[in-house]
Formats: structure tokens, sequence, C-alpha cells
């Protein structure tokens, strides 16, 4: 069963194509990472997964089931509105900037979507979000306000946030750009203790050490295409793409 | 925003007693008793017979006379200032005296010329403003209430507008949106006149049989007027504040299923808040200022009261009357600042 499938997904804002014919298949359990040069249509490919971005044409599956068949705009898929919602529900998403609720506590920030979207009662969610706050080690800071914590402290809060929903798959969205270098550590090895638990993860990410560990496949993307999908082991090594090449002299030896 | 605060900051620290020069301490204790004991000797009010043996012996005649006329040519008023004059049409002439004294003390003070005079005349003023009518303070009270009241209803029913206006469905947009143009468009008090004349006109009921009252009517009608053109203004501000947030706090609760109303409801418009409170104020005191238009529909506020006062030939009475309004606004601006504070826990 894979988790997502896109085929033939495009995407432009105007006359600018961000995204031309990306297809991509991620299976259960998998670690995905998406690589390449700014503007290659990484973050607005992992964007048009959970619909922040509308495509315009392409077809998108989510466990298995359409939610877009797209031409020009036009949607064929079959597919309540409540059904894609609850879809779109198994898709927990981490953000660049990590937009954690700001007038919240961070226990209120952890709470809030379980109990007014998933109708859970007021104690199981408090006990879910300490549970997760132990999980990214900041389980003292429960009762603290998101502008108290450090950017580092922040992104493991979003990162709670988003498993508090108990999604089958993550996106990650650039989650270590907006941190100081020193921070960077703390987020990844959340996500490395996460990735180890099996969760599904598709990750838009510049540390290429990570990728490397981590993913079973890295993506590398040029200009709104889907150049070259291959283990870490393969395409770091022997990237077949001259592009590929330039692109991970220029970002490994610096 | 630092240097804002900054300057805030200082402006604080300014009026913090605890950072004061001793001299300035000493001149605001001495300044705040002196206010006291004043306000305190001010009840001590000469009675009505020593005010009239202080008044000339023609006047003094004249009130003898007085008590056994039947049409009074006496006018006399009573309290802290004691104001007695006299007219009388004869075939000699037209003769008129006036004396104007004021107790305070116990002492009495000729008020006729002179610096007394001036706080006489303002002592005067005051008591005529806050006590005319029958409640005391009733036109700063009237000022007051029609104000809080409209700016409240104002401002929930501008919380519909906003959204509306910025819905992506015309049909709800469009007409949010022109309601808002009209409202800021037109003159308020062709607004007040067009709900308290035309519409009562035009649906065939009045505002005197709905509240049954004619006072209570205009007010219904003023307090309307008042507050469907503040939620015109409000709108703007709320507008504003709401498309300030941050995008991705949007995003954020999309990606968490959270539909429109709980995004709206739980995220947004929580946060925006604290960036309408500045502008809500600044809305608050226009309003304030704004309510003397009830003159215009006879509502007893400070304005119409002082424009009656004014009548008698009293100009300075408008002295007492900005004062009055200055306080009501300090006060207001006092009362948000604290909320904005209050509201600023987070961040």
């Amino acid at each position: 069963m894979s988790m997502i499938k896109t085929e033939n997904l495009c995407k432009s804002f105007g006359s600018l194509e961000v995204l031309k014919n990306c297809s991509l298949s991620i299976e259960k359990g998998e670690v995905v990472c998406l690589i390449g040069p700014s503007g290659a249509g990484k973050s607005t490919y992992l964007r048009s997964l959970n619909h922040l971005e509308t495509i315009n044409s392409g077809k998108l599956w989510i466990m298995d089931q359409l939610v877009d068949d797209r031409h020009n705009g036009h949607n064929k898929a079959i597919l309540s509105p409540k059904q894609r919602n609850e879809l779109m529900l198994d898709m927990g998403m981490v953000f660049q900037r990590f937009n954690l609720f700001p007038h919240l506590t961070v226990l209120d920030n952890l709470t809030l979507a379980p109990i007014n979207v998933k109708n859970m009662k007021k104690e199981d969610a408090v006990n879910l979000a300490l549970e997760l706050l132990q999980k990214v080690g900041l389980s003292d800071k429960a009762d603290a306000y998101p502008s108290k914590l450090s950017g580092g402290q922040q992104q493991r809060v979003a990162i709670a946030r988003a498993l508090a929903m108990q999604p089958k798959m993550m996106l990650f969205d650039e989650p270590t750009s907006a941190l100081d270098p020193e921070l960077v550590g703390e987020v990844l090895q959340v996500m490395k203790n996460l990735a180890d638990d099996g969760m599904t993860m598709i990750v838009v990410t510049h540390e290429m050490g990570f990728a490397k560990e981590v993913a079973d496949r890295v993506v590398f993307m040029y200009q709104g295409e889907i150049l070259e999908v291959d283990s870490p082991d393969v395409l770091f090594n022997n990237p077949k793409h001259e592009k590929t090449k330039n692109f991970l002299n220029s970002v490994l030896n610096i | 925003m630092e240097k804002k605060d900054n300057l805030r900051k200082r402006f604080v620290t300014y009026f913090n007693p605890v950072n004061w020069q001793k001299k300035t301490k000493i001149i605001t204790t001495i300044t705040i008793a002196i206010l006291i004991a004043a306000f305190i000797l001010s009840f001590f009010v000469p009675t009505y017979d020593d005010f009239v043996t202080q008044t000339s012996p023609t006047m003094q005649e004249e009130i003898q006379k007085d008590k056994d006329r039947k049409n009074k040519q006496v006018l006399q008023s009573y309290n802290n200032l004691f104001i007695i004059s006299y007219a009388s049409f004869s075939t000699e002439g037209y003769y008129a005296e006036k004396d104007e004294y004021i107790g305070f003390a116990g002492q009495i003070y000729d008020a006729s010329e002179g610096f007394t005079g001036f706080v006489g005349e303002m002592v005067n003023y005051t008591y005529r403003l806050l006590g005319c009518g029958e409640n005391i303070l009733h036109g700063a009270k009237l000022t007051i209430f029609l104000t809080i009241t409209s700016v409240f209803f104002g401002f929930i029913l501008s919380i519909f507008l906003a959204l509306g206006k910025m819905s992506k469905i015309k049909l709800i947009s469009k007409p949010c949106s022109a309601y808002v143009f009209f409202f800021r468009g037109t003159p308020l008090m062709i607004q007040l006149f067009a709900i308290y004349f035309m519409v009562p006109g035009i649906f065939k009921f009045s505002w005197t049989a709905l509240t049954g009252d004619v006072y209570w009517g205009a007010f219904l009608a003023a307090l309307i007027a008042f507050t469907l053109n503040s939620a015109a203004y409000c709108a703007e501000i709320v507008r504003a504040a709401i498309q300030s947030i941050d995008k991705g706090q949007t995003e954020a609760a999309k990606v968490l299923g959270l539909n429109y109303r709980l995004t709206m409801s739980k995220i947004i418009i929580p946060q925006s808040i604290k960036r309408m409170i500045p502008p809500i104020c600044n809305e608050f005191v226009m309003v304030l200022k704004d309510a003397s238009l009830v003159f215009a529909i006879s509502l007893m506020d400070i304005t119409t009261i002082s424009k009656t006062i004014v009548s008698d030939g009293s100009y300075l009475v408008f002295i007492p009357a900005l004062i009055i309004y200055l306080i009501i606004t300090a006060f207001f601006t006092y009362i948000f600042n604290k909320v904005e504070k209050k509201f600023s826990v987070y961040e």
C-alpha cells in the first residue's frame, strides 16, 4: 500500500511553471528526503500534497484513495469534502517557521486540535500531549508560551503538535532552515527518533548529513522536475545527472 | 516598535512617583492636599440669609417687597454661587441690578468681577452642566453610556462585517463592502436624522411609541445610528488586524484540520484583538466626541446643556464643558492602555 502517490503533478503560478509532471510513490514506513537548489519546487510539491497549494493538473492518491484528478484546475475525483478532510488529517506537517500559536501555551497548542477536531476528551488530550512533550524532551515547558522558547524548542513543540493528531505520515518543510546552527542537532535528533519508530516521513531539507543517514530514498528536484530518485548511497556517491553532481558539489564542498 | 516602547517606558518612569525628585513630590503632595481641602471646605456654604445681608440696600429692599408681590421681579439662584438679580419696568424706564457672591468655607466673596468672579462662573456652569435635568451628572452620564454601548455593539457587528468583507463569496462580500462604504462616506449627522425622522416615516412607527417615552425614543434612535456608524469604522480596523496576522497561522490551523469557524475563533481573532485595541481606543474617543451630535435630536448631553446655558449669554460655559470631555477621554484612554497591557502577556 502506498501512502502517497502522485502522477504528473503540475502547478504554475501565473506563467511560472513550478512543478512539471512530478510523479512519485511513497510506501509505508519510508523516509524520503527532497533535496535540490532553491526554487526547485520542493516546498510547493510538499504543500500540494496536503492542499495548501492547489495543483493545476495531475493525480494524487493518499492511502490509495484518489483525492485529486485534475485537468486545467477542474477536479474529477469523486470524494466528499468530509472524506477528503479525514484523509488530510492523516498527514501532519511541520513548517520552516514553526507557526506555533503564540497566544496559547505549549500544552494548549498541542491539545487544541485533538479536542476540537477529533473530539477527544480533555484529559486524554492532555495525557497524550504530555507524553509527546516527553518524547521531544520538553516536558518542563508545558505551561510556557512559545515566545519564551528557543527556535529549536519551538520546532520540537511544532513536531509534537503535529504528532498530537496521531497522523500516519509526516511532512517536513525545511524544518531546520530557520534555526541557529547550534540548535539544528536537537531537532534532527527528534526526527531521527521518529523515523526509527517507523513513521512515514517526507522531508524537504538542506541537511545532507541527515538525508544520508536517515533517508531510505532521496529525491533530487531541479526547476520543477524530479530528476533523480535513488537510495542515498547511490545518489550521493554516483549521481547520474550532471545537475545533481553540480548541486552536490556546491553543497558538500564548501 | 522599539522606539515606541522606549517612549512609553520614559513616559511611565516620568509619571511614577517613585522616580520623582523631592521637590516635585512636595509640590504634588501640597497641590493634592489643597484640592482635597478645597473640596471639603466647599461643603460649608453660607446660608441664604447671610448672602442677602451682603447685597446692596436697594436689592434688600426689593427682596423684602418681592415676598408680597404676585409677579416676582427678583430672580435668584442659590448654591455655592449666589446670584441675585432684579429687573423692573416702569414709566421711568428699565431698571436692572445684578449681584453675585460666592460662598466658600463659610465666607462670602464678591463674585461680580476679578478672579473670584471667574471662579464663581466656573462653579456655576459646572453645577448647571452636571446637575441639569432630573439626574445629577445627567449629560455626562448620557454621553458615556451612549458611547460605551454603541462602540460595544458596533464592535461585535464589525467582526461579522469584516469577515464578510474578506469572504470569497461575492454575494456576502459585496453588501458588506457597500455597507462600510455607505456609513463611512456619509455624514453621521444625516445618518442620525435619517434614523430618527426618515425610518419611522417610511415604516410607519414612532420612536416614542416604541419605547413609551420621548427621551428613550430619541436615545434608541441615537444608539442605533451610532452603532451602525461605528460598526463601519470598526470593520476596517478588524479587517486590517486580521489580515496582519501571519499567513502561517492559517496554514498551521488548516493542516491540523481546523475549519474556518474554529480557525477564526480560536486562532486568528484572539491574536488580532491585541492589535485592534489601540485603533479601537481611537474610535472610542471619536465616538465620544461625535456623541455631542445628539443635540440635534434634543437629547440632553453635555453639549446640549451647555448650549442652553450659553443662550443666557454665559459664553464661558464651554470651558467646563471641554474639561468634562477631557476628563472622560483621559479616563477611558487609561482603561484601554491597561487592557492592552493585559493582552500582551504572551509577547
